[in-house]
């Protein structure tokens, strides 16, 4: 049957000092769906990964206590069906090349083949809005549709229990509801269902139960406190602009443009790229760049170093045509942040990360590691200066790597969704420095999904769709 | 295949390995490749001819001389030479007939974990590839500058390298946990070789062709 | 080591193989490159295990690009047992253990590259070590021996910098993936 009892249990790490958890006790009957919350490193993930079995077998530490499951007072799990469908916290890993084998993948492994494979995955497939899905090759699928294939994965052996960790980060508000209504038929068909979300919100209105985890304890809430929110579905672009953009427009200190466009082109095939784009900066201005998934403002912001050329039309960076400008000459002007900091990210201390970007200059060593303290102070990465960046959590990592741009005081400062990955006291110590760094005379040119930043600390919204600027309020 | 690429390795003169080739290009023909396979084999005969004159030229077998040619080491780059085409373009057939991922879920025959690290490379290869561009670009921005000097250039490898490795090394571990939890065991249908009617008759032809090939190396 | 782990580590080890290759070849450096894959593999999962890596990689290399390569996948192979087995007695994280890696794994990649070399190509690589070849050769020196040679210095530099190289991934690992570096028996 499908039950979890969870006694007195603790787990440490290898050579970690304090319990990632502590003393949980807990249990679940079938048919609910419990959510659990915390913050990032709380241990809700550690938790689910101790109920699936990776640790220990694949994670070391010391355990104590006992989960124990169902009927069976042995912790050990029958072999022959799958007592889990697990989901893991980042998705886009996956084991092989085409949505077909990775459905398939683990079906074969309980020895299940031929029409009833094909069967259930086209259940599967069907439920969460992939069909026609299946030749084609993860890698080129989108972060949500990905997510979907990894949640296939999960409920395609019908297992009795089912873990996922954050079923739906990277899912529109749509999907993200048919999920939960998939979620809730299943569990009022018999199936225990444990969630993980750093917000619950969204799932509130389908779960059972709510337990919170805070720094490896587990404390049981009441689902009333979460402020229940009807799901917002419409939150798009065009409901932004509808309401009337709630934008004071302000006058720029400077009519002087230090970003600029004309004609821009640049098409990487018939659907995507963007095309006759104008557009002006001007000289300590803060603007947003908006516009739907695929709209084409990474491929406008990385002209502006050089990392892309114009088909057609010119750029120009303080002035100057940036045509036959190299971009490690441009990099002395325009500091670009880019989305996932673990794409740079290559020393083993934060303080030598910081400090590699003024040494790429040609700064001598000892200069550049005494300046990376500085600003490191300046950010409150005191503490965390001789870490590795690959042991912070990914909220830290995009600091060091937005303060890694900011120590060569660019003049121009480009951030392509610099506060996705950050919990949000962070964002707003961050946004207070940057509104500081633009009443010094920086500019800075922004790129963001979030419309309650776009709101607060901007000065001008330029929105993108479809390779074109459609809206260009001043 | 592997038994014609064995016949290859009796043969010892250039005329035969000439025969040999053209019949495999006419093969090639009937099969619809040629084209393709001209394509890939066009470095192969220039690294040939390199192979021939290096030979003429400095081989210390030389002794019977053309000019500054040496007969000795120009039939013995010859030979090498055609040797080589021959057994590239039999299996530039075969690869050319095959593609890639048949090729590999047959290879699990051998063993079905196999299978998997290969079915694994395919997936995870284009991934780093990509990451590859992304971080070379990113580092770029940030001031690299891949300069003149090979030291330079083996400190840009590093920094575009290192991510690349750190990030293939978390992804093992994550690929590890999904193998995990999707159950990955040894009850896996390891996959049988049928062997029907043609195969035999090919692995029949193969032989016979090896035996007429060992006969003409005497 | 777990099971699981391995057979990842040893994808992600011909990966890496061919990655490094890839990027050398796009930057111009003048050394290959492609074993930092087998040399990580071979000390967090062993000789044999370091071995397959290499082997696979060629082979895997071979079937997508261009078959020649694959009877080099012995020399790759070689190197995952010589850099496995000094993993095993000495650990890869201090200094001269890199060292011993290079050195020898510059006289035997050559013993067993070269005859491979010499029988497919007549010795010829169509790069910079022809003209050490041709001069040797010249000298009155026999193939094998021209051949072999030839080939130490280049992979002197390429050995000594890729054990290097993976000294210090192990060395710098995050605390989270410590477990890896501790080498095949590990949490066993």
């Amino acid at each position: 049957m499908s039950s979890i009892t969870i006694r007195n249990f603790s787990f440490t790490y290898d050579e970690a000092a304090t319990p990632a958890l502590n003393t949980i006790n807990f249990s679940a009957p079938s048919g609910q769906i419990i959510l659990i919350s915390g913050k990032n490193g709380s241990g809700k993930s550690t938790l689910l990964a101790c109920l699936s079995g990776i640790i220990p077998e694949l994670t070391p530490g010391k355990l104590e206590g006992q989960i124990l499951f169902g009927d069976n007072s042995d912790s050990k799990l029958p072999k022959d069906n799958p007592t889990f469908g697990v989901l893991l916290q980042d998705s886009d890993v996956y084991l092989l090349e085409e949505v077909y084998e990775e459905l398939a993948f683990s079906l074969q492994n309980s020895g299940i083949n031929g029409p009833d494979l094909d069967l259930r995955i086209e259940n599967v497939t069907s439920t969460l809005g992939l069909s026609g899905f299946l030749q084609r090759k993860l890698r080129s699928l989108s972060g949500g549709e990905r997510q979907k294939v990894a949640i296939g994965s999960a409920l395609i052996c019908d297992a009795p229990i089912l873990l996922l960790d954050e079923p739906v980060e990277q899912l529109d508000p749509l999907s993200a509801y048919n999920i939960f209504h998939t979620l809730r038929e299943l569990a009022d068909q018999g199936k225990l269902i444990l969630v993980c979300m750093h917000n619950p919100l969204i799932a509130a209105p389908w779960a059972d139960r709510l337990v919170i985890i805070r720094d490896g304890e587990l404390f049981k809430e009441d689902l009333m406190t979460l402020e229940v929110t009807p799901i917002q579905v419409n939150q798009t672009i065009e409901s932004f602009v509808n309401h009337g953009a709630s934008i004071e427009p302000q006058i720029s200190i400077n009519e002087y443009p230090v970003l600029e466009v004309q004609n821009l082109t640049y098409r990487y095939d018939e659907q995507s790229g963007i095309e006759d784009i104008n557009l002006k900066i001007n000289k300590q201005e803060i603007l947003a760049l908006i516009g739907p998934n695929g709209s084409g403002k990474s491929t406008l912001v990385k002209h502006f170093i050089g990392l892309l050329r114009p088909q057609a039309g010119k750029v120009f960076v303080s002035g100057v045509d940036t045509e036959n400008i190299p971009t490690w000459e441009l990099a002395k002007e325009v500091g670009i942040l880019f989305q996932n900091p673990d794409d740079q990210i290559f020393k083993a201390t934060v303080l030598e990360e910081i400090a590699w970007s003024l040494i790429a200059r040609g700064l001598p060593k000892k200069e550049a590691l005494d300046k990376a303290r500085k600003i490191a102070t300046d950010f409150e990465l005191e503490p965390m200066v001789n870490k590795h960046p690959h042991d912070l959590s990914r909220s830290l990592r995009q600091l060091v790597a937005l303060v890694s741009v900011l120590i060569t005081n660019p003049k121009i400062l480009i951030l392509d969704e610099p506060t996705k990955m950050m919990d949000s006291e962070l964002v707003k110590k961050v946004m207070d420095w940057l509104l500081e760094y633009r009443n010094q005379g920086g500019t800075i040119l922004i790129i963001t999904h979030d419309m309650t930043l776009v709101n607060k600390y901007t000065d001008r919204v330029a929105i993108l769709e479809r390779g074109r600027l459609t809206n260009n309020s001043v | 295949m592997m038994l014609v690429l064995l016949s290859i390795l009796f043969l010892h003169t250039w005329s035969v390995l000439l025969i040999f080739i053209l019949l495999s290009l006419l093969i090639a023909t009937y099969l619809g490749l040629l084209i393709p396979l001209l394509k890939r084999l066009l470095p192969i005969l220039y690294l040939g001819t390199f192979m021939i004159l290096l030979h003429a030229l400095v081989n210390p077998h030389n002794q019977h001389f053309i000019s500054i040619f040496g007969v000795e080491g120009f039939n013995y780059g010859l030979i090498t030479a055609l040797r080589l085409l021959a057994i590239v373009t039999v299996t530039q057939i075969f690869m050319l007939s095959n593609p890639l991922r048949t090729i590999i879920s047959a290879l699990s025959w051998i063993h079905p974990d196999l299978g998997i690290v290969l079915g694994l490379v395919l997936s995870i290869l284009p991934v780093m590839r990509e990451q590859m561009e992304v971080t070379l670009n990113v580092q770029r921005a940030r001031g690299l500058r891949i300069g003149k000097y090979p030291w330079q250039r083996m400190q840009a490898f590093l920094v575009v390298m290192i991510p690349i490795i750190i990030k293939s090394l978390i992804r093992a571990q994550i690929m590890a946990q999904l193998l995990h939890v999707r159950g990955y065991n040894s009850k896996r249908e390891k996959r049988r070789i049928d062997w029907n009617y043609t195969d035999k008759l090919v692995i029949a032809c193969g032989l016979c062709f090896l035996l007429i090939l060992v006969g003409f190396g005497r | 080591m777990n099971k699981k782990l391995g057979l990842t580590m040893v994808a992600t080890g011909i990966v890496i193989n061919i990655i490094g290759g890839l990027v050398a070849t796009t930057f111009k450096i003048p050394i290959f490159l492609d074993s930092i894959g087998t040399m990580l593999a071979a000390v967090t999962l062993g000789p044999w295990l370091g071995a397959l890596t290499g082997l696979l990689s060629n082979l895997f290399l071979g079937l997508a690009t261009d078959p020649v390569n694959i009877p080099f996948g012995l020399v790759n192979a070689t190197i995952g047992l010589v850099v496995g087995y000094l993993a095993k007695k000495r650990g890869f994280t201090d200094y001269i253990t890199p060292l011993l890696a290079g050195i020898i794994l510059a006289f035997v990649a050559p013993i067993i590259g070269t005859p491979i070399a010499v029988y497919l190509f007549g010795g010829v690589t169509g790069g910079g070590v022809d003209i050490l070849y041709a001069i040797l050769l010249k000298s009155g020196n026999e193939i094998f021996a021209s051949a072999f040679l030839a080939r130490i210095p280049a992979n002197l530099v390429d050995k000594l910098l890729s054990a290097y190289l993976v000294m210090a991934i192990i060395r710098n690992l995050p605390q989270s993936m410590k477990g890896i570096s501790k080498g095949p028996n590990a949490g066993v």
